[in-house]
């Protein structure tokens, strides 16, 4: 599954820790959704959907296969 | 009155990997001694000066992903630990028939503990199963 969550992070100017920090998770968890290796939960994918002000459809893209 | 100033993750978790070696060496000292009560005493100290030193980290320690590889780590040790326990447990079982007779005993309480262990995650994937509406 790929996502834009490094790109949007950039846009607001935001380093992994404070991101983590927001969301009240470890910061390796944001690097770990960012390279791809961890597929978050439905609930912290909605709180990155929240605090972007975006949609989960619109951070993460899920192709078949 | 006892009081730490609230510290960062690699803080914390260098106080741990202190207390963990602390245990370890109060555990051999107490081995070596025959007293318990030092071990039992060390332990419990270990407990309390990690409790405290958590209760004061500002970072999140833990978070789903953490749980995840908890859960993984367990897993895998579950699978290797029982399989160890049966097989080992198997071939001393098989040896005391060979004229090492003192590896009977043994050789069944490991197999009987491999047993065990599989007997009650069977229980708990019933029960969680149940729980999380199975």
């Amino acid at each position: 599954m790929e996502n834009t969550l490094k790109v949007l992070r950039a846009v607001k100017g935001l380093t992994q820790e404070q991101l983590a920090e927001e969301l009240e998770v470890t910061r390796q968890t944001i690097h770990a959704v960012e390279s791809g290796k961890y597929n978050p939960s439905l609930e912290l994918a909605f709180k990155l959907a929240r605090y972007f002000d975006t949609t989960i459809e619109d951070i993460f893209r899920y192709e078949d296969g | 009155m006892f009081y730490v100033m609230s510290m960062d993750k690699e803080t914390y978790n260098r106080i741990r990997a202190a207390v963990a070696a602390l245990i370890a060496i109060i555990m051999a000292v107490s081995v070596l001694r025959n007293t318990w009560a030092l071990a039992m005493g060390g332990v419990l100290l270990g407990m309390a000066v990690l409790y405290t030193a958590k209760k004061r980290v500002d970072e999140v320690l833990y978070d789903e992903r953490t749980k995840i590889i908890r859960e993984k780590a367990a897993n895998a040790t579950l699978g290797l630990v029982t399989v160890m326990l049966a097989v080992v447990g198997i071939g001393l079982i098989e040896t005391s028939y060979w004229g090492y007779t003192a590896n009977r005993e043994l050789g069944y309480m490991m197999a009987f503990l491999a047993n065990i262990i599989l007997g009650v995650n069977a229980f708990f994937n019933w029960y969680y199963d149940n729980r999380l509406g199975g």
